[in-house]
């Protein structure tokens, strides 16, 4: 739509002007990004109602290397108008590098947008004081995945505090059970559950938010105390004995997408290997094909356990954030305003094969598709209303330590036991840049 | 010709060794040739050879995986895009590099051997490492001291674009090919054409050129292939955030790949598919690769 060497767009919106009729009809939008099969079509689908209204065609093409092409795109100089970019970092980048249009100058109500989606998250997207990225999906990792048949039948109930959690771990281990499913093998990214873990404790304890945020941009130590006792709780999860299926062992050789698979195989006795597992909304795809059926009513979820006292409900998780290149044009804006409105996550919440969640605070839950995705959706509108959700730390931190140290201590703790406490978060507190 | 002065390539023992490098190599497209006829899920149960044993590839056989990737949304378009890149990426490179070679096998300049050797040199540096240079290269141009040598021709995005990348990324293989074809063709006629005084043009276009026409075919048909078949400077100099940019190989991949690569088995179908231009292409120019031509043309 930028370009086009025909100078066809220019003609029609010219004759569109001069008739004086709708000038949007049949002008075109471009948005790329990474999703690809029923993920694609079903974002393309959340157009359906807003094309039928406006005349604007708009037309999503997906990639699965969209990460390199974005890059040469704009090098090239012929970008598509909008990019939704699977990271906020993306974004970022991209406005560093003078590439993208700020919202402001979209016509976008910055105000209207930050009450919708929290001051946090704007400010991810935002460079030098200017927003650039709209939010668009989000993913949850502060849950504990459970089977309400398992908890029913044995009389337990949802713990909602971490001392009850670790009470009813502490009765499953007497009942010769164990309460979690805990893996965190994955290649060359290995650790990153436990730094997961972690930000969920982190985000709970201490002053919650607010030391997660010093802890990020290391205005704190790697070694504070907040940091340490968060540590010792995570190692009380990892080295209590009984509490993980197959102990210390399991937890560093188990890879992640296999790790809840003790859940879902009863043994002689009829009971499941673990009780609980806490991992991001994505897992259900890693889970056996029968498993999957379930998601939402024979295996579901439960939120992080709350901690420390006074704290909001908290959530942690990443997401999806898309950027606009094309500056002027009357299509884009409409649809940049479409992309930010209720109506569009609504359309979207509707579908029927919708499995993403939208963090919009202002449209009605109910309309999701799958239980599953309202519960997990109501946990992040929750937290984002108090301005408590918040990135994944380890993503956020300088990659030296968010993708290195902070991994690598992890494995070393779970197999050194908790006296490595101390010199795990030293070590990563050395390593800082 | 007599048993003794049979040529080495002539031995039977070398035409089994042939015949077994062949079928080697043959064996997988077969078998994914087979194997495109099957259902989904047959495909990840069993292997195809195992079903053909126990009979039920005959009881399964379907067009499935055909009608579902033929009546894929806008494939028609992307064999349109594929050829509308193909067709002149194959006919400009080969032009500009049939004068070249004529210049360098038969005219004396000064320079000629190092420009020669410059063109072979530049064979050797990656085309992945030349994309990103090239890209900004058509969308800026160059400036040198002030002075604009290339204009900021903004072609990003457009078969123009693509049209010159794989000419540049064709031209030196081209040049080298057809230079050593020319070398090849008799001296006698092309020095009896100057003693006649045709000019260097006469005995191009009147000699040389239909002379060589099995080289420009031979050619022809692998820059074609290569262009036909390429994913990559497609999918960089034709912003494929397009739908209607697609070319077939990106289209099939498209198809193909689905969220987690679950439509695998689409793959099989969209390659025989995808092969059916090439193999027209290959089959319509072989018969330019015997080169009879040049036989009788001393006599003349």
């Amino acid at each position: 739509m930028k370009k086009s060497i025909f100078g066809l767009l220019v003609i029609l919106s010219m004759i569109a002007v001069a008739c004086g009729g709708s000038s949007l009809e049949g002008e075109e939008v471009f948005i790329t990004g990474a999703l690809v099969g029923n993920d694609a079509a079903g974002f393309q689908e959340n157009f359906d109602s807003f094309t039928e209204e406006t005349g604007i065609i708009v037309s999503f093409q997906g990639s699965d290397n969209f990460e390199q092409e974005i890059q040469i795109q704009m090098e090239s100089g012929d970008t598509p108008d909008i990019a939704l970019f699977p990271q906020p970092g993306g974004v970022v980048d991209a406005a560093q590098r003078g590439y993208l249009v700020a919202l402001e100058d979209l016509g976008v109500d910055l105000d209207d947008y930050k009450a919708n989606f929290s001051e946090y998250i704007v400010g991810l997207g935002t460079v030098d004081g200017v927003a650039y990225g709209g939010a668009h999906a989000f993913n949850l990792k502060s849950i504990v995945w459970y089977q309400p048949a398992e908890f029913e039948a044995r009389g337990y109930s949802v713990p909602e505090t971490w001392d009850e959690m670790i009470a009813l771990a502490d009765q499953i281990v007497s009942e010769g059970m164990n309460p979690f499913c805990f893996g965190m093998y994955s290649n060359g990214a290995s650790g990153w559950l436990a730094t997961d873990w972690m930000e969920d404790i982190m985000l709970r304890t201490g002053e919650g938010t607010v030391t997660y945020d010093k802890w990020v941009s290391h205005e704190i130590p790697f070694n504070d105390p907040v940091v340490k006792n968060a540590a010792t709780l995570l190692s009380q999860i990892m080295h209590t004995d009984g509490y993980v299926v197959g102990g210390t062992d399991a937890i560093v050789s188990t890879y992640f997408g296999n790790a809840q698979d003790p859940m879902f195989e009863k043994d002689a006795n009829g009971n499941p290997g673990c009780f609980m597992h806490r991992q991001a909304s994505f897992i259900t795809s890693f889970w056996p094909e029968a498993a999957q059926a379930g998601a939402g009513t024979e295996t579901t979820v439960f939120p992080f356990p709350a901690m420390d006292d006074g704290l909001p409900k908290a959530a942690l998780g990443g997401g999806d954030m898309f950027a606009v290149f094309t500056e002027g044009d009357e299509a884009v804006n409409a649809v940049v305003e479409y992309m930010l409105s209720d109506n569009f996550f609504a359309a979207a919440a509707q579908r029927p094969d919708n499995s993403r969640i939208y963090g919009h605070v202002q449209f009605d839950s109910s309309l999701y598709s799958k239980d599953i995705t309202r519960v997990l959706a109501d946990a992040i509108t929750g937290a984002l209303a108090e301005n408590a959700f918040r990135f994944d730390a380890s993503d956020l931190m300088p990659p030296e330590v968010g993708a290195g140290s902070f991994w690598k201590e992890m494995m070393n703790l779970a197999v050194e036991g908790p006296g490595y406490v101390d010199t795990a978060l030293d070590n990563i507190e050395k390593s800082w840049p | 010709m007599t048993r003794n002065n049979q040529r080495w390539y002539d031995k039977p023992i070398t035409k089994l060794i042939l015949v077994a490098i062949a079928l080697t190599w043959i064996f997988p497209i077969f078998g994914f040739l087979l194997s495109s006829f099957r259902p989904p899920e047959a495909i990840k149960r069993t292997s195809w050879w195992e079903a053909i044993y126990t009979g039920e590839y005959w009881r399964e056989l379907t067009l499935q995986n055909y009608s579902e990737v033929f009546f894929a949304e806008n494939l028609d378009r992307s064999f349109y895009n594929s050829l509308a890149i193909t067709i002149p990426s194959t006919i400009i490179p080969i032009t500009i590099a049939a004068f070249a070679a004529y210049a360098f096998a038969f005219m004396e300049f000064k320079g000629k051997n190092f420009l020669f050797m410059m063109i072979v040199a530049s064979m050797i540096i990656p085309l992945q490492m030349s994309l990103i240079p090239l890209v900004q290269l058509f969308k800026s141009g160059i400036e040198f001291g002030g002075i604009t040598l290339i204009p900021a021709l903004d072609i990003n995005g457009t078969f123009v674009a693509t049209w010159f990348a794989h000419t540049g990324f064709g031209l030196p293989l081209a040049t080298f090919l057809l230079r050593d074809f020319m070398m090849g063709l008799p001296k006698s006629v092309i020095e009896s054409a100057k003693i006649d005084g045709a000019s260097n043009m006469t005995t191009f276009l009147k000699l040389v050129a239909p002379l060589s026409i099995s080289g420009i075919a031979a050619f022809a048909t692998f820059q074609f292939l290569w262009v036909y078949n390429d994913f990559l400077v497609a999918n960089v100099f034709l912003g494929v955030y397009k739908p209607e940019n697609l070319v077939v190989t990106s289209h099939m991949s498209q198809i193909v790949v689905g969220l987690f690569g679950e439509a695998w088995h689409l793959r099989l179908s969209g390659a025989v598919i995808s092969m059916i231009v090439p193999l027209i292409v290959f089959f319509s120019l072989q018969r330019f690769f015997i080169r009879g031509l040049i036989g009788g043309a001393v006599k003349g």
